[in-house]
């Protein structure tokens, strides 16, 4: 778990340290700010730190951090590689940017000096991995890249110049084979249950990979009889299911009806990486590190966002913490309506970043009530609104 | 020309003239007596406009559980709107029978609820008024130019020269919709 995020001159942050460190709850995190705040970067640094604190310890301290420099290139994309371009400008003289994180027992830090190809350093205070493994869920829909960039036939290169790091992780996480058969998962983890079966409803179906590619099947899950409990995951044949005396839950197909992952809806391919992630144990509550996902409602039809909210409530309330970025009022309000404070512990952390004026310097405020949360650019967003049908309708009555 | 709805005082300081529409005391002044028909709880006379005001405050500090759960019901289910835009039609009629509406009509409220949920209630209720701003071929005018509710930030910011006040003071000025949950 990750417990503190510390930056300091990295792209467009000032001096997020010490006691203006970006804290973040063991449940949920939520980063508001305008456009150019650096949301995203600041996601992927905890991204990058979480990473690191979950790489096996068995590997030398050398490789890990040849590794953590080269994942800086690969999340962040300076021109040209450079990565003295992610400390922040103008320069005044050299100086270092600085990522740090804190988890429960120990840390990891890394120096990037501004000098081009000056060297880059860095330090880790722990003595066993400190997290479990990340995951980021980026802007874009992911679900249907998945085929075009597990093929060994598509070109590497070409894909390095259309996506950063986080794209090549999260669709290698969405290809791994399902662990077990998941109405067996039903039956015994309830916790699994829970949010899998609320992620089908919302999407009215799921994912499975049938030849490499990826097929969207409506359905929904049915009390029934299963014959062989034991029985895997027939993902060839997602229809082919048993029967028996043992009450369970059965996913049923609407036949008929599959359809390729480009030609299901957008928003439901979004929610079906969270489903197919939950799966395959890739999302594991209590054991995955921090769930990362920039901008859910992205492309999203506004009402599946209640049900996103539901999963990730119910995902952090079985151990999974999250950390989202987000510009959306609707997301954040059903946050603040659904959450149980006081009946299940839900807590949300808000973070919003700024400019300040006078240095553009980008800076933070926190707080845990919502109604406290200033400055609020999508609250701003919606006074301007009012501001400008009053200027267009009413002229300066009342000026 | 200060005129107070419960809690709340307005002050239109560059108004003609201001008073309580909804008056239902035969011996104050502008007594309505129409008790049937719906009522705007204020109208104010500018130089160039007559604007209806309507005052909801479950922001209100002392608002009370079952007060304020029959509001977010009715927010709800859209019989607040339902009421807003009655109130409106209502008070047009008995100032048409008055001979007062040779003006410009402004319909605002102010709500005392968070700005995003104001904006959406706001257009519910231009819905369900007969059609602002398009065209209709035989009208020489608009039945009313804006319909809009503010809450008392948004109403302070907007109309510098109307300022709304808290009688009570140090309380509250927005109230959360998920207090109303069950």
């Amino acid at each position: 778990m990750i417990e503190k995020l510390e930056l300091k001159n990295f792209t467009k942050f000032g001096d997020l340290t010490g006691e203006h460190a970006i804290t973040f709850s063991p449940n949920i995190t939520i980063i508001i700010g305008e456009n150019g705040t650096g949301k995203t970067h600041l996601l992927k640094a905890a991204y990058l730190l979480a990473w690191a604190a979950s790489l096996d310890q068995q590997v030398d301290v050398a490789t890990r951090f040849e590794w953590k420099v080269k994942q800086l290139e690969a999340l962040f994309k300076p021109i040209d590689g450079d990565l003295s371009r992610l400390v922040r400008r103008p320069l005044n003289g050299q100086r270092h940017a600085v990522l740090g994180a804190s988890f429960s027992s120990g840390g990891i830090e890394i120096k990037i000096p501004s000098k081009r190809g000056g060297t880059i350093s860095g330090g880790e205070t722990k003595s066993q991995m400190l997290s479990g493994s990340p995951i980021f869920i980026p802007t874009k829909e992911v679900m249907s890249l998945v085929g075009g960039m597990s093929d060994p036939a598509s070109d590497n290169a070409t894909l390095v110049r259309l996506f950063d790091q986080t794209y090549f992780d999260l669709c290698a996480l969405i290809a791994r084979d399902p662990i077990v058969n998941e109405a067996k998962i039903i039956e015994y983890d309830p916790r699994f249950g829970n949010v899998y079966e609320k992620l089908t409803d919302a999407i009215n179906g799921r994912f499975v990979f049938q030849g490499g590619k990826v097929v969207f099947y409506p359905g929904e899950y049915q009390e029934s009889f299963k014959k062989d409990p034991n029985a895997l995951l027939d993902e060839a044949d997602p229809e082919k299911y048993a029967y028996s005396d043992t009450k369970t839950s059965q996913f049923v197909v609407k036949t008929g009806e599959a359809v390729s992952a480009h030609m299901s809806a957008e928003g439901v391919r979004k929610l079906g990486v969270v489903q197919r992630l939950v799966l395959n144990k890739s999302l594991s509550p209590g054991i995955s590190g921090p769930l990362i996902w920039d901008e859910p409602e992205t492309n999203m039809n506004p009402k599946l966002l209640r049900q996103v909210v539901e999963v990730l409530i119910e995902l952090s309330r079985n151990g999974q913490q999250i950390v989202l970025a987000t510009h959306d009022y609707v997301l954040l309000k059903w946050f603040d309506l659904l959450m149980d404070k006081k009946g299940k512990g839900d807590h949300v952390l808000f973070h919003t970043l700024y400019k300040d004026p006078a240095t553009g310097e980008v800076k933070l405020e926190s707080t845990d009530d919502y109604l406290a949360i200033t400055p609020n650019a999508i609250a701003d967003t919606f006074n301007d609104l009012t501001k400008e049908q009053v200027r267009l309708k009413m002229g300066n009555l009342g000026k | 020309m200060s005129l107070t709805e419960r809690d709340l005082s307005f002050n239109f300081t560059n108004a003609e003239d201001s008073f309580v529409f909804d008056q239902m005391k035969p011996a104050l002044p502008n007594f309505h007596g129409i008790s049937v028909m719906h009522r705007v709880d204020f109208i104010v006379e500018m130089t160039e406009a007559w604007i209806f005001v309507e005052v909801k405050d479950p922001g209100h500090p002392n608002a009370q559980g079952k007060g304020l759960a029959k509001f977010f019901a009715e927010l709800n289910d859209g019989t607040l709107s339902d009421t807003f835009a009655a109130k409106f039609i209502d008070s047009f009629i008995y100032r048409w029978a008055e001979g007062k509406v040779g003006k410009p009509i402004h319909y605002i409220s102010l709500v005392t609820l968070e700005p995003a949920l104001l904006l959406n209630l706001s257009d519910e209720i231009a819905r369900k008024l007969p059609p602002m701003g398009m065209p209709a071929p035989r009208w020489q005018r608009h039945l009313v130019e804006n319909c809009q509710i503010f809450n008392i930030e948004t109403w302070n910011e907007n109309f510098p020269k109307w300022p709304v006040t808290r009688l009570s003071a140090g309380s509250a000025a927005v109230v959360q919709i998920s207090a109303a949950a069950p």
